[in-house]
Order: C-alpha cells, then structure tokens, then sequence
C-alpha cells in the first residue's frame, strides 16, 4: 500500500536543521566541550581556532559550549510555551466554538482584549511582575499566545459544528463528547499545526528578545538572546560573537517554518492523490 | 438548420484538450448554424464543459488546448491563441455559467454588474445604458425597476440570480451563448421557468445557442440537434427527434435508460401501525432576537401529518424553501417539534422512557444531499462505514468488521474500496458510501433528504435502483424528500406535496401524478420533461397529459 519515496524537501532541510540543534542542546545537557559558565580571564575575546571552535567571549568563555547550554534553554523554553498555549486555547476555543452562547462571549471577551495588546509588551508586563524565572518566561508567553490558538479553533469549530458530517453523526446517534474528539478535533488540526508551527518560531524569537532586553532567564545561565546582548560592546573587533548566536536563532526559525510546512502537508489525507 | 449550410455560425474541427497527457477531449468537430439551438450532452467527466470553455479560451489553468481550429463569422481562429479569443467573449461570444450562487460578484451591485459589459464594449451613454439594463430585467422576468439595480445577489432567489445573469449576457447581443448546465442549481418549477424565458429569448433576437446538460430529455425539448459525448469523444450526434427515435451508439442508449420512467412497485406489507407517524407537526424558528420587541418566531411547518409504513417509500415533494427538509430534520431529531406528536410504531415519542427514546432514534437513519460534504474528510471508508456499529454494544470489533464488509459489498462497492479516503472517490461513489453508512445498523426508518440531486442522469438512476433494491431485501421504511418529480415516478409508493410548510396534496403515486387536485403539483409536473418510449424501440417527444380541466399552470 505505502509508496517508499524521498520525504519532500522541506521536510528534509526544516528536519536537518533543526534536528542539529535540538542534538547539541540534548548533548549539552550532559557534555560540552568546556563548562560553559568557567571564567578565564587571560583567554578572553579568542577568534575561533582549534581549541575554542567557536572562539570566547569577553571573560573568556567556550561560545560552543555556551551555544549548546543556551540552545536547550531556548528550545525547551519556546516548546513549553506552545505546548501550554495550544492546550489552553483548544480547550477554550472548543468550550466556545462548541456551546457558543455565554461561554463564548466570555471568552472571546478576554481573548479579544488580551489581542489588543502587542504579545511581546504583554509578556514584559507579567515578567515584571512575575520574576523572570525559567517557568515565569513560559507562562507569560504562554498567555501572549493563547488568544490566537482560541480564535482559530473556535472559527474551525464554528464552521465545523453546522457540516454534514457533524449532522449526519448526530444523526446516527453518536454522543455530543464522541463527535467532538473524532470529527471536529481531528479537523481542526490542520489550521492548528500551522498556527503551532509558526508559533513555536514566534516563541524562539520572543524568548531571545526577553533575554536581549535582559528579562529572560538571568545570567550567567547563556541564552541566544543575551549572548547577543553581550556581543554589542565587542562587536568590532569580536564578531564571531554576534554571528554565532544570531545564525542559531536564524536556523532555528528556518527549521521549525519548513518542518511546519511538510507536517501540515503530511497529516492532511487531502493532499495525498 | 443543419451541417450543410453553406457557412454556419461556427464550425468548429479537430479540437483536443490534454490534461497531464490524457486526453480529455479527443479530436471533436461539429458546426452550428445562424440562430441555431444545439445540446451537447454527457456525463460529468466526458469533456462537455472543457470543449466549450476553450472556445471562449476560459480553460482552467493548467489545462491547454494544443490542436484545434475555429471558424466564427467567417474569420479563422485558433484556438490556442488566447488573445484572439479573448477579443470575442462578451459580444461575441456569451457564456452562462452552472451556479448562479457564485457567478454574481456578492460585493458588487447588480447595476454595477449590468453596467460592466456595457461599458467594456460599448460607448453608450449612462442614461441610455441603465434604459437598456431595465429593459432587458423586464425581459427576463424581473421587474423594470430601478430599484433593483441598487440590490446585491444576495437579496435574490437562485432563480432570479440566474436571470440576472442571463440578462447580462444577452445585453452584449452576442452572436452565440453558450449555456452550461444553465439550471442544474435550481428547483424543477424555477428551471423550466428559466430555461423558457432564457430561449424564448434567444430565439427572439436570432443568438445561437450551446446548451450543455447531463440531462438528455431536458434539452431535447429545447435543442433542434443533439451532441453526445463520452470520455472526450463525439459519440453520436443528429436531429433530437432521430437521435431519440433511433439511437445508435450504446452510451446513447444508456443514457436515455436512465430516464426516469414509472416502475411497477410491489405495494408494502400491510402492518398494524405505521413505523413512524407524525400528527398535526409544527416547527418553528425563532426570530431574531430585538431589544424591547417581542421575538418573532418563523413557522417553517405547519400542521403537518404524515405516515409512513414498513417496506414503504413515501416522497415528500416541494420547492425550496417550502419547509420539507425541516420535516425530515425534526424526524431524525435534529430540530424539535414545537407542538403536535410523533409516533414509532404506534408509541408516542414523547411518552417513551429515555431507553426506548434513544432505541428509536438508533433505529432512524439518514441519507443526506450532498455526498462531497457529508463524509468526513480524514476518515477512511472503513472508518465511516464503522461509525454507526459502534454504538451497537451487542457487536464487537470482529463483527463489525464483517458488517462492514458485508454492507460495503452490498451498495456495490468492493473491498478495494475500504481504505480509501472520500476525496479518491467520485460523487456516486460517495453516495454508496453514505447509503451503506446509513444502512450499516440495519435501521428500520431511513429519511432519504434528496439523495441523488447531486449526481448526474445515469449515476442517478443507479443510486434510485440500489435504494429500491436495498429496500426490498431490508424492509425498512423511507421518507424520500426531493423536488424532483422523476425520482418520485422511480422509487415512491404514496407522495405529499408541500407547499409553504403545509402539505397541499397527497394520495397514492400514480394517481398524484397522473391526476393533481393541487395547482402547485401540476406546476411540478408541467415542469419535468417526458420523453415516451416507442413500441419500436427508441423515444418521442411528448407534452404531459394531465386528467382533470387541462393542464395549463396556475
């Protein structure tokens, strides 16, 4: 039944890339070439070369090792962000696509008034509140990202909800939960793994932002966002310093957005012929 | 009117449409005279409407046209140059497409809509345009009012949208109109009405005209000559009344079989109660909701009674609108009643317990309209054929699957077909799916809400023949709602006719159709086209008779 062939292209490049980072970071859990917070002061500013691949930075750190430890952090930061927003929004947009009525002015009273402000301003708000702490940054992200989930599951279910197939399940006597969780879930998933994957680029870019604007996870922990913080002062005469970090965060981007597009391509049984 | 004139209108040769390499239309050549009225008939998929597109150079991208030559009016075209074609749509050449619903701009006006072609292609003044728009609504059945060129397509039936059109295009005057399945969207009543008006009124001004249709005995009324074609090839062509008397080629043949034509129908056991009953129904819906103003509900039914029994099909006939589909919702429970009672096997619904409620309400199924939407995309047909046996606890996994098997095999389909998606299935296909769906469970009650007005002629024929079929072998009980008069004449025993939420006539099947009271029915049956069969094989042309004082529509 199933035709072996090359996966597409997208697919292919978007898994490669980020396939390497999620590694490195994975590996930097447990090993990396030197410990990423050790200050040596006599080999501060080295271009790359054969002992620091990657060169150090201003205290004289291994920038490989501090990409690697900053690469889980970004990731897994970015991941529980969209993991977080997509779970509460499906549930809200569902509640309020589905019963409709109150619930769903309710809803889409708070989604709309949290769209109204920029996702990022929103997020500084809470972590000033917050404390930028490692789940803080999640969970204000989080509650940035959430509107746009419940607004396009609910739009899905709305339209959903009113199809023959819907009817026609009702019909042979299916429960209200059971029509739910087997044809207007899975139909929605299409628009939502697309939202999810731009999302998760969304989350990579904000989190190093935060850490830019030194509100993300606080030094000396490296992230992408702080090392190029701290690259402006050398940028001269160190650039190894902005350009490393910079193409991870690049790379990153690029791998989730072509991996995006494959899946959505993959999981919907329309597009096979 | 015929091939040998000296020079016809358009003589079209050798013309060949490829998709992918396959051939879709293959070498097709035919002519049509000053004034003439052709008919190119087929199934969905036999190239009728890329031959006529390509004419106009309106192929859809990614379909070309490489061999093929034109004459019109005397000047040579080719038809793979698009430019050359594009310089005659419009006053030339005129095209009235299938769905009216979509073929109108909804953002725009229908004046500015009007106006467009007008403007494009002639230097005429405002004034002397908007005269000649009002007059040309007043042709096509609307009223000469300029109020209506400040209206939106919305504000309009499907009827009135296709008129509009119509007029849009008969403005230009254009030489030939091609006419693609110009009423297949619309109510049998509606359609006669628009296709009369749209040739009485070509003929007036002399335009010739391409009726494209799958609907043989419908165009052969209209059509001095018929083309058929199958799988992109001209099979046949000639005079409709020797084409219908003498066909020679099968596929020909095969479609006029699929006429509906009356068939003897073995009358229904008799029972001591009906299996559903339903008394003195009335549904409404409720208005929109006002500040400060009471709401006002719509009554979609009113005092509606009907019965049907064991074994037997009863058709509920009526325009759009008339508010049969909302019967057939309230009976599957969908939408409740607002007063009167329904009754399974003589127990009313409303004093069951809930177990008994929920016994009936799995022992009513459904067959929908539409089979391109009533299938969920992501499942496979194995999957949807499954779906109403899971909530019979008394199987398990291994029996349902024998179900499944069983059931799919006996609308026709073959095992080969279980794991596939809708979408790799073509619409009658998908209609086998959605009837083995609904017969899966055995069920002793099925509302059928017009289940082959979506499918063309042949496919029609095959879905009413399995339904008439599967009835038999099943026994259960059917409740047909349809506008079309010709599937009533194929599977039903006993017909109501409704009109405006009640029911205006009902009575056995032959004598409703053969003899109406109500002036709504005989509408109806004016409406549909009849062709008789001849002892000597072949058919003719015939005008409906009906008993009782003439037949002239009220």
């Amino acid at each position: 039944m199933k035709r072996l062939s090359l996966p597409p292209l997208n697919a292919l490049l978007g898994g490669l890339l980020l396939g390497i980072l999620v590694a490195a970071a994975l590996v930097g859990l447990v090993w990396t070439p030197f410990d990423p917070l050790r200050i040596n002061i006599l080999g501060r500013l080295q271009a790359p070369d054969t002992l620091h691949w990657l060169g150090t930075d201003e205290f004289g750190r291994d920038v490989l090792s501090r990409l690697m430890d900053a690469a889980f952090t970004t990731l897994s930061i970015s991941l529980l962000t969209v993991l977080a927003a997509v779970f509460a929004g499906v549930w809200l947009g569902v509640l309020s696509g589905y019963l409709g009525g109150l619930v769903d002015r309710l809803v889409m009273m708070i989604t709309n008034t949290l769209l109204a402000f920029p996702g990022i301003l929103l997020a500084l708000g809470l972590l000033s509140v917050l404390g930028n702490s490692r789940y803080g940054i999640v969970l204000a992200l989080a509650l940035a990202y959430t509107p746009s989930v419940v607004r396009i599951v609910r739009g899905t279910v709305r339209s959903l909800r009113e199809s023959d197939y819907v009817e026609a399940a009702r019909v042979m006597g299916h429960s209200e939960p059971f029509i739910l969780a087997r044809h207007i879930l899975p139909n929605c998933l299409a628009p939502l793994i697309v939202l999810a994957t731009s999302m998760l680029g969304w989350a990579i870019i904000s989190e190093s932002a935060l850490s830019f604007l030194g509100l993300g996870v606080p030094p000396p922990r490296p992230t992408w966002g702080n090392m190029l913080a701290a690259s402006r002062e050398n940028l001269a005469d160190a650039a190894w310093l902005a350009v490393f970090p910079g193409l991870c965060i690049s790379f990153a981007l690029l791998g989730v957005n072509l991996l995006g597009d494959a899946l959505r391509d993959f999981l919907d049984p329309r597009m096979k012929p | 009117m015929s091939l040998d004139d000296a020079s016809p209108l358009l003589a079209v040769s050798g013309l060949t449409i490829e998709i992918n390499d396959k051939l879709v239309v293959d070498d097709l050549s035919f002519a049509v005279a000053e004034g003439e009225t052709i008919a190119i008939v087929g199934e969905s998929g036999s190239g009728k409407t890329l031959a006529t597109r390509s004419l106009l150079g309106l192929l859809p991208s990614g379909v070309n046209c490489r061999v093929g030559s034109m004459r019109f009016k005397g000047n040579d075209y080719r038809l793979d140059d698009l430019e050359a074609l594009k310089t005659l749509r419009g006053h030339s050449l005129g095209m009235i497409f299938q769905e009216p619903m979509t073929s109108l701009n909804p953002a725009l006006r229908i004046g500015q809509q009007l106006h467009e072609g007008l403007k494009l292609h002639t230097r005429l003044e405002r004034a002397e345009r908007e005269r000649r728009i009002l007059a040309m609504l007043e042709r096509v059945g609307l009223a000469r009012d300029r109020a209506l060129l400040e209206c939106y397509p919305h504000e309009f039936s499907g009827g009135m949208r296709q008129r509009i059109m119509i007029a849009s295009v008969m403005l230009m005057a254009p030489a030939l109109i091609v006419a693609d399945e110009p009423t297949t969207a619309l109510d049998a009543v509606v359609q006669r009405e628009v296709m009369e008006t749209m040739l009485a009124l070509t003929r007036e001004a002399g335009n010739a005209t391409i009726l494209i249709s799958h609907d043989l005995a419908m165009v052969a009324h209209y059509a001095s000559r018929v083309l058929v074609m199958c799988q992109g090839k001209l099979v046949e062509q000639g005079e409709t009344v020797a084409l219908l008397a003498a066909p020679r080629h099968p596929y020909t043949r095969k479609l006029l079989d699929a006429l509906p034509r009356r068939v003897a129908l073995a009358p229904p056991a008799p029972a001591e109660h009906p299996v559903l009953a339903l008394q003195r129904a009335v549904i409404e819906y409720a208005g929109r909701r006002r500040w400060f103003r009471p709401t006002v509900s719509k009554r979609a039914v009113d005092c509606v009674s009907l019965e049907v029994a064991r074994g037997e099909t009863v058709a509920l006939v009526g325009a759009s609108g008339s508010g049969k589909t909302t019967v057939a919702k309230a009976i599957v429970g969908l939408v409740p009643l607002h007063s009167g009672e329904m009754c399974f096997d003589g127990r009313s619904l409303a004093g069951m317990d809930r177990s008994r409620r929920r016994t009936w309400r799995l022992d009513c199924q459904m067959i929908q309209q539409d089979p391109f939407s009533s299938l969920d995309p992501r499942m496979r047909v194995r999957q949807i054929v499954d779906e109403p046996l899971r909530l019979d606890a008394a199987l398990d996994r291994g029996q349902r699957l024998a179900r499944v098997n069983e059931v799919i095999d006996e609308v026709g389909l073959g095992v080969e077909f279980l794991e596939r998606f809708p979408h790799q299935l073509s619409g009658g296909q998908r209609q086998r799916v959605a009837i083995a769906r609904a017969i899966a469970r055995k069920p002793r009650f099925i509302v059928a809400d017009e289940p082959t007005s979506a499918l063309d002629m042949t496919v029609q024929k095959q879905i009413l023949t399995l339904l008439v079929e599967l009835q038999r072998r099943y026994g259960f009980a059917c409740l047909l709602i349809t506008h079309d008069l010709g599937v009533v004449e194929q599977i039903a025993h006993r017909v109501l006719v409704m009109e405006q939420g009640r029911i205006v006539e009902s009575g056995e099947r032959d004598q409703v159709l053969d003899a109406p009271r109500h002036a709504y029915t005989r509408r109806l049956l004016m409406s549909l086209p009849q062709l008789a069969a001849r002892a000597e094989g072949g058919f003719v042309l015939r005008e409906r008779t009906l008993a009782g004082e003439g037949g002239a529509p009220t």
